[in-house]
């Protein structure tokens, strides 16, 4: 199959708004967790209090020093649930990759909102191994790759003239985000390799084909999943960067409302994503060779004895 | 060592063989009348052993007795011996660790002072044994042979040679980059009858000197580029790989010069200022900024106090290894910080310039003894500093100008670092003696931006522009104290600020009004006798309350208190329901004040201008009848959009 076969595949089908909607829910669902805390301390603090209005353009940072100084437990009352969130996040977010992956497959289309809870559910324990697993290789790679990196840092730390040392940071930048891709096709390979049970159900076997099948069509995996990105980062950097800060609260909740369109069309960009991986991967699998039809045995001439010989 | 000493030695007799040359044409006059008295005059000839990083001097002072006191002793700063070793008041002090900056403790610094000997009139010379007073070396002490007599001049013939440190605290190197700052055996100030001022280098202390003027030859590597205190007025190559440079400055009281084979220079002018930058090649992409902002200075501080008098400003970038250097000033030369990480929004590098070069005027010539009052020169200073920013990009964003789209105010940010430190110590004290290196910096930056920032308002801008002048041009190219400054900014004034300004400078009371209690009371019916009546009266059980305003039925108790020590009058902004606003103006003399009105009140606002920053919670300054909560549910926003950015990465989105 070819990559733009595959990626057209990907876009289409039945089923995505349903992944595309868990995927989008899972960060959006956790913030609120996390922010409630924030949010309760927040209109605790300021809502009595006219000077809080300087907080609505973007400044006031005074006053939430101020306030931090003042309850030294202000802040972290308030950010108290964000790493539980944060790690929580992590297995959740397979919980929902998983659903997303095993709706891609076709037979999987009709009833996506039926079928989409337990399939995730049953696949989450070999999604987490392949996770675990693509982390253990990856972060080996990563190790070795940033010795080099490393040893340089050191170097310029001693260096005079910031300008190599700012060069090298933009460098590492850049080996930063080829390496994560690469990381990540490989996972999502590895994910379509154990929804499509290619290794026969054994995670490990799937693993290392999806693996290999990264590396196999490193090009084209690379292609799909950069193009991807950059698409999931354009819409992410176009309401964050694009718009400026809101300076009223109808202009925040505006904003914020456009970012969520930003996130939900990351989710659905992801979606397609996986989609594209699956297709790619169950279209590139060898075809089952032709069973030759063998002859049947025939049975041997039996003699019919009519009941009229008995 | 032995062969390193041989070298330097050689070095010395070629540089001064070079100098014998280069004196041979004399340096500029700068100023003529002088600007200052000049009773410390430095010749100096220096070289630098650039792979030893160490530099061998020789020096002729001039002193002159400008006191009414006999002078029978000269005491000396020899700074660099506080890098000597970790046994130094300025090491024990600091721990080592000092401005964001750690010392290397490989590499150590010392200046020595290698012959030292009175020059009588006739020529001859009478060596003076050294004496060290203090409890580490940073002070040397020399008892003269007869007494210096008021008027009387003596001059002193100085050899010494310095280890220069790696830069930990300004002075030293940083790979090939080296700041030559306190750098070579300097005297303290003779105070008369109060004998000599000559404090051991202190980790929260900056420095105390007389003025004069200084000739400098320095002797470093043809590829050098050397920057300096006042202006180069010749320079020659001499034999092998070396040139000397001859710098010249007056009406200064300090001298500092830095070198580096990788500076790129970028110059300019304002209104005939010669502006010198000295960038490290990296940093390049900033030198439209530091330019920008030296200009901006240059012409507000014209405006405001006194046009720069000197030829030349020169800006030295150090080297991001050497940051310990930054941020530093010196007579006509200061030390400033970038990076290339640094954003065009976050106008770091356009503070520290502005700041910088503010101590041309406080501290450069408003000398104060940085020692004992060091607010007089960062405190006076960084309000000048928040001033200049704010009239550049507006008081709002003189800090962070959108960064993510937030925004501070340099004195929002002077403001944040006030009250983490508010009442631990006075503003004046001497350096040494604050309770922790924060709480020097804040009491001797922070709080008298506070303070100076509340005169202003108090004043009005117009009459604190007058008033500052006026101290400035009383006290310019003097050594001015906190007494000085209350007498003259009140005589400018024309009122006695002291009721104000002494207990902010010189106690440890705060400023906190706050809204305790606002009562909005129905207006019951009136029942009982109507005594008003000629027989008394039962009121009639129709009998209406009086209506006040738009409001029917309501009078309201309004009471503001003043929690800290500190008495200021502060204003209050009272709105009632009918949408009408009422100013009052409180003398803040007593603990609280009561304020009635016959209608219902909606919101209260203690100082609404914001005339008092250093009233240390804004937030207990306001109260309102309706709770808002759209700033919080705003903040909250961006705070759960933060977050599920990040979650979006945990969860795979990205």
């Amino acid at each position: 199959m070819t990559l733009v076969k595959a990626i057209r595949e990907g876009l289409g089908g039945k089923g995505k708004l349903a992944s595309a909607i868990m995927l989008f829910c899972v960060p959006l669902a956790l913030s609120f967790l996390a922010g409630s805390p924030l949010r309760s301390g927040l209109h605790a603090a300021f809502d009595r209090y006219p000077a809080s209005k300087e907080l609505l353009n973007g400044g006031g940072l005074d006053l939430l020093a101020e306030t931090g100084l003042r309850q030294p437990a202000f802040w972290a009352a308030g950010f108290s649930l964000f790493l539980p969130m944060l790690l929580f996040s992590l297995l959740l977010g397979l919980w929902a990759q998983a659903g997303a992956y095993s709706l891609a497959l076709p037979e999987a289309a009709e009833n996506p909102w039926r079928r989409i809870w337990p399939a995730a559910t049953k696949l989450l324990p070999k999604f987490l191994l392949v996770a675990t697993l693509n982390a253990i290789l990856w972060g080996v790679v990563a190790v070795l790759a940033a010795m080099p990196f490393a040893a340089l840092n050191f170097r310029f730390k001693e260096n005079t003239d910031p300008g190599p040392g700012w060069h090298l940071f933009l460098a590492e930048i850049v080996a930063l985000a080829i390496f994560w891709n690469i990381a990540s096709a490989a996972g999502g390979c590895a994910k379509a390799a154990t929804v499509l049970r290619i290794g026969g159900g054994n995670v490990a076997k799937s693993y290392l084909a999806g693996l290999k099948f990264s590396l196999r069509k490193f090009a084209q995996v690379e292609a799909m999943t950069w193009g991807f990105f950059a698409l999931r980062l354009a819409a992410f950097a176009a309401t964050v960067l694009a718009f400026p800060i809101a300076v009223t609260y109808g202009g925040a909740v505006m904003k914020w409302l456009l970012f969520q369109m930003a996130i939900f069309a990351m989710a659905f960009l992801r979606v397609a994503e996986m989609r594209s991986q699956v297709a790619y991967l169950a279209g590139s699998q060898p075809e089952p060779a032709p069973v030759k039809e063998e002859k049947a045995p025939q049975p041997a001439e039996v003699e019919v004895l009519s009941s009229a010989s008995l | 060592m032995k062969s390193r000493s041989m070298l330097a030695g050689l070095v010395l007799v070629v540089m001064i063989g070079g100098a014998a040359k280069a004196f041979a044409s004399a340096p500029p006059v700068l100023f003529d009348p002088p600007m200052s008295k000049r009773n410390a005059n430095y010749a100096i000839e220096v070289s630098l052993d650039a792979a030893a990083r160490s530099l061998k001097g020789r020096e002729r002072i001039v002193w002159r007795n400008i006191t009414a006191a006999a002078a029978s002793d000269a005491w000396f700063h020899l700074y660099l011996n506080a890098f000597a070793n970790n046994r130094s008041d300025f090491f024990e002090e600091s721990g080592g660790r000092l401005r964001g900056d750690t010392a290397d403790r490989k590499h150590w610094g010392f200046c020595q002072v290698t012959s030292l000997a009175l020059v009588n009139p006739d020529g001859t010379k009478v060596p003076l044994k050294q004496l060290f007073p203090g409890s580490d070396r940073t002070v040397m002490r020399v008892e003269l042979p007869s007494q210096v007599p008021p008027g009387g001049q003596i001059t002193l013939d100085v050899s010494f040679e310095d280890q220069l440190p790696k830069v930990f605290a300004r002075a030293g190197y940083a790979g090939n980059f080296v700041m030559a700052s306190q750098w070579f055996p300097k005297l303290g100030v003779f105070q008369g009858d109060k004998g000599w001022n000559c404090h051991a280098y202190h980790a929260n202390s900056e420095f105390f000197s007389d003025f004069g003027v200084y000739d400098v030859s320095v002797t470093v590597p043809r590829n050098y580029v050397v920057g300096s205190t006042g202006v180069e007025w010749g320079s020659e190559e001499i034999s092998g790989a070396n040139k000397t440079v001859h710098l010249h400055a007056e009406d200064v009281h300090d001298f500092a010069w830095t070198a580096s084979p990788d500076f790129i220079e970028a110059d300019g002018t304002w209104e005939g200022v010669k502006i010198r930058i000295l960038m490290q090649p990296g940093n390049k992409d900033s030198i439209p900024r530091y330019m920008a902002a030296i200009k901006e200075a240059l012409g507000l501080f014209a405006k405001w106090i006194w046009k720069y008098p000197y030829q030349q400003i020169t800006i030295v970038d150090p080297p991001a290894n050497g940051m310990g250097a930054a941020g530093m000033e010196y007579p006509t030369l200061i030390t400033a910080g970038a990076s290339p990480f640094m954003p065009k929004s976050l106008l770091m590098p356009e503070m520290v310039v502005v700041h910088e070069f503010g101590h041309q005027y406080w501290y450069g010539m408003e000398a104060n003894n940085e020692f004992e009052e060091a607010w007089l020169d960062e405190g006076i200073n960084s309000y000048y500093e928040t001033r200049i920013m704010d009239a550049w990009f507006g008081p709002d964003n003189s800090i962070m100008n959108g960064l993510c789209g937030l925004h501070m105010g340099d004195v929002a940010m002077q403001r944040i670092q006030y009250f983490s430190f508010p009442d631990m110590d006075p503003v004046v004290l001497p350096a040494w003696k604050y309770s922790s290196n924060a709480a020097y910096s804040v009491m001797s930056y922070s709080k008298p931006v506070m303070v100076l920032k509340t005169l202003e308002n108090i004043l009005g801008t117009q009459k604190m522009d007058e008033v500052m002048r006026a101290f400035f041009m009383k006290v310019k190219f003097t050594h001015p104290t906190t007494d000085d400054f209350v007498k003259i900014v009140s005589e400018a004034a024309g009122k006695d600020l002291a009721p104000i300004l002494n207990p902010l400078l010189r106690g440890t009371g705060t400023v906190d009004f706050k809204v305790a209690t606002v009562r909005n009371i129905p207006l019951e019916p009136p029942s009982g006798f109507d005594l008003a009546k000629e027989k008394p009266t039962l009121f009639s059980k129709d009998t209406k309350p009086k209506k006040g305003g738009d409001d029917k039925g309501y009078r309201a108790e309004v009471i503001v208190q003043r929690k800290g020590d500190i008495v200021l009058p502060v204003e209050i902004s009272v709105t009632f329901s009918d949408k009408t606003t009422k100013l009052e103006t409180w003398n803040g003399e007593e603990r609280y004040v009561t304020l009635k009105y016959p209608k219902k009140v909606t919101e209260v606002i203690v100082d609404p201008n914001g005339k008092i920053p250093l009233d240390l919670n804004r937030l207990n300054n306001g109260w309102q009848a309706k709770e808002d909560g759209a700033p919080a549910s705003t903040l909250a926003l961006r705070f759960s959009s933060f977050f599920e950015t990040l979650y979006a990465l945990g969860s795979g989105l990205f």
